[in-house]
């Protein structure tokens, strides 16, 4: 399990946070036991080898556990726009972040993804971040075990030295960081060694209310695609 | 004497020969002084020509030139007449010994305002040494106007030419191929000067107002320029009816039907030859030029209009397997890039081996060694095949030089696949220790690229056009010795290795294999 795994002060109590602990602990057990016991190692190859979760779970296994991402990835589908009420109902879900709040918090040059519920924007001391919004957390805990692995095409052992924002995190938390909390993965690259310190400005300003209003709509190949003020993206009119 | 003493010692068939050629010469001389001094000296008759161009256009070539040869006159005068009988403009000219006298007309009057277009007489008359006129000759001179208002670069759906849309990034538009490439409002500026075709836009990111249009061409075709001529001048009536005004342009055939300039009908022409042998830019500028026959089948440049082109000539048809509009060359990217392969083999391995070598060494990119961190693309949803590049961001570099290996795949996949050469992603799993590498913008060989700890990567990413059988990495540069995991290094660069020995060069330890080939998505 990521050593990183850090809870947001007040969001569960002890005693929960405590039992969800242990559920995970296990989960991860069984999954890499899962991983491990169903996985050939990859062979080197000068082509495609023909299971790509293969290497992914042994991926996960040596270094970042619990991370698995395997080949149905191929077939996954655009991640749907988020409905406009939680698809859980006790499931608590970010909106997002406001966007008018961008240059409050440090941030410019928002790019706004044509393609998925991403965006992203520089940071004004240098660097970027982006914001992934999924539909539920299940998804935002899956999409972060990738981009963990994603994040990086470093392969070492260096410990990460702070505490980490967010209810899952991984990273140096100075010029790398990716966590999760709740369905939003945060992803800071910060050169002046400041990616915690972004992280918690952005976590501190989302919000749980869905806005109605359009901030910007365009056409991305054949479809209509708007995003409101809270930066996700809903396609909106496909011919 | 010396002539006698030679005469003596020739044989006696020479000097036969030579007593027979003195006779003859004798009779002739004898013959010609009779005659003399049977006539006397002959009077010359006064007489001109004048050498000219049938026609002109007087804002095009800035004048007509003239030529007057004549005998037997002690001075000249030539006068050009409007076709009512008006002299226009007159000059005076002694005759100097020889008889030539040159001069130009600008088609302006004696107040210096041009005289218009229409049919005008060059007249010149000669004069004995009392001022008397003993000789006229004439020249017909036709004063008109040519020029084209509009240009089209078009293509036959691929018999001769094939034509791809550019994208203007900025403003995310597609250019529309069935639009003027450039174009004038009227055949003169404000000034009353004849206009060239506008220069070609040097802006890459969205099209300037008033300029020409650069237009992308598969790089063996032969592209149709139609030409629509202008059909007013401030001189009037292009007075293009009473002369046979044809176009003619250096390396083009004109292949619409034989119709001189008129003022109305497009002309339409083709290059006789491919513009290039390959891929890269095509930057000209086509010298128009109007000429006209003379009766004695001498042809004159009536005058000549710029025509500025740039063509980017493709590898092939942009090779994306994503549609929409953005999946077409952008200016700005080829634009960069076909000037550095310009002159490459038109073959997908010549293309692409170039544009690896253009990303890893023109860009100034160098390689993220604290986090082998990505700063212009990301996986979109959660997985290894959809790669997203932010390419308008990273036209503007607008977070830095900073790159890691899935930055430089995906620069090098939309740049190979907008000039036509087909690439696609490719990943490489999973944690592999490294041999000696030399990474982008890095100044050695090492296989640590990270430092101490760092010796390895978790993924890596590649591009490749045959589910990695064929490999080019613009991320870095393998050692190429025989002994690829130690110093010294030999730089091998990434272009077209085989997938095997591609890994067999990177990887020190551990298992890697090829994963996850596809295009994924830009913006």
């Amino acid at each position: 399990m990521n050593p990183n795994l850090r809870r947001r002060p007040g969001a569960l109590s002890a005693p929960l946070q405590d039992m969800i602990l242990i559920c995970a602990l296990i989960s991860a057990v069984l999954i890499a036991g899962f991983s491990l016991a169903g996985c050939e190692p990859a062979e080197q190859s000068g082509a495609i080898a023909p299971d790509a979760a293969t290497a992914l779970a042994a991926q996960s296994a040596s270094q970042n556990e619990n991370i698995d991402v395997g080949a149905d990835e191929q077939t996954r589908v655009e991640t749907p726009a988020p409905a406009p009420a939680p698809a859980v109902a006790e499931e608590k879900l970010w909106a997002g972040l406001p966007l008018k709040e961008m240059s409050r918090l440090g941030l410019k040059d928002l790019a706004l993804n044509d393609y998925e519920n991403e965006w992203r924007a520089g940071i004004e001391s240098g660097g970027l971040v982006r914001v992934h919004t999924y539909a539920t957390v299940t998804e935002a805990k899956e999409a972060f075990r990738f981009h963990a692995v994603a994040s990086s095409s470093i392969w070492s052992d260096r410990p990460t030295t702070r505490a980490l924002p967010g209810e899952e995190a991984t990273g140096d938390g100075e010029g790398l960081l990716v966590l999760r909390d709740r369905n939003l993965v945060i992803y800071v690259q910060s050169p002046g060694g400041t990616a915690h310190d972004t992280a918690g400005r952005i976590l501190n300003a989302l919000v749980d209310t869905y806005p109605s209003d359009v901030y910007q709509e365009r056409k991305v190949g054949d479809d209509i695609i708007r995003w409101d003020s809270v930066g996700r993206r809903t396609v909106v009119a496909t011919p | 004497m010396a002539m006698h003493g030679t005469f003596a010692r020739t044989g006696p068939f020479t000097r036969r020969l030579l007593l027979a050629a003195c006779l003859m010469l004798c009779a002739c001389t004898n013959k010609l002084t009779q005659e003399t001094a049977d006539t006397g000296p002959e009077p010359i008759e006064p007489n001109a020509t004048i050498s000219a161009a049938p026609a002109f256009d007087p804002l095009l070539r800035g004048s007509a030139t003239w030529l007057v040869q004549s005998q037997g006159a002690e001075s000249l005068r030539v006068d050009i007449e409007s076709s009512d009988g008006t002299i226009v403009i007159s000059s005076e000219h002694e005759i100097p010994e020889d008889g030539v006298v040159s001069g130009s007309w600008d088609g302006r009057d004696t107040s210096g305002e041009y005289a218009g277009t229409g049919s005008f007489t060059i007249v010149a008359t000669l004069s004995n040494d009392l001022g008397e006129s003993v000789a006229v000759a004439t020249h017909a001179l036709e004063v008109v106007r040519a020029g084209f208002l509009t240009s089209y670069l078009e293509d036959d759906d691929g018999t001769t030419a094939t034509r791809t849309p550019l994208y203007w990034h900025e403003i995310g538009e597609l250019q529309d191929v069935t639009a003027p490439m450039s174009e004038l409002q009227s055949l003169e500026d404000e000034e009353g000067n004849a206009q060239d075709f506008p220069e070609i836009t040097e802006a890459l990111d969205i099209p300037e107002l008033g300029m020409g249009q650069p237009a992308a061409f598969v790089w063996d075709s032969r592209p149709i320029l139609t030409l629509v001529p202008g059909n007013t001048s401030l001189l009037g009536d292009l007075n293009l009816e009473n002369t046979t005004v044809d176009l003619q342009v250096d390396g083009w055939t004109v292949i619409s039907e034989d119709v001189p300039l008129d003022g109305e009908t497009p002309v339409v022409l083709q290059p006789d030859e491919a513009l290039s042998n390959g891929p890269g830019v095509y930057d000209t500028k086509l010298l128009l030029s109007f000429v006209v026959e003379s009766e004695s089948g001498t042809e004159w440049e009536v005058g000549s209009q710029v025509l500025p082109i740039r063509i980017y000539m493709l590898y092939d048809e942009p090779s994306f397997q994503e549609n929409g509009e953005r999946y077409n060359p952008w200016v700005a990217v080829v634009d960069p890039v076909l000037r550095a392969i310009d002159g490459v083999d038109p073959t997908h391995d010549a293309v692409t081996n170039a544009i690896v070598n253009h990303v890893f060494d023109d860009l100034g990119l160098r390689y993220d060694i604290n986090y082998g961190a990505s700063y212009y693309m990301n996986y979109a949803g959660s997985g290894w095949n959809r790669p997203h590049f932010y390419l308008s961001q990273f036209l503007k570099r607008q977070y830095g030089y900073t790159v890691n290996c899935s930055d430089c795949a995906v620069i090098l996949a939309a740049f190979c696949n907008m000039v036509g050469a087909e690439l696609n992603h490719l990943i490489i799993l999973s944690n592999f220790g490294l041999n000696e590498i030399l990474a982008i913008g890095q100044p050695d060989f090492t296989s640590c690229p990270f430092g101490s700890g760092g010796c390895g990567f978790s993924y890596h990413a590649v591009t490749t056009d045959d589910a990695g059988q064929t490999i080019w990495d613009a991320t870095l540069a393998l050692d190429g010795d025989d002994n690829p995991g130690a110093s010294p290094s030999e730089v091998l660069m990434v272009e077209a290795i085989d997938g095997q020995e591609y890994l067999d060069r990177l990887v020190r330890s551990g298992n890697a294999g090829y994963y996850y080939e596809s295009q994924g998505t830009l913006q």
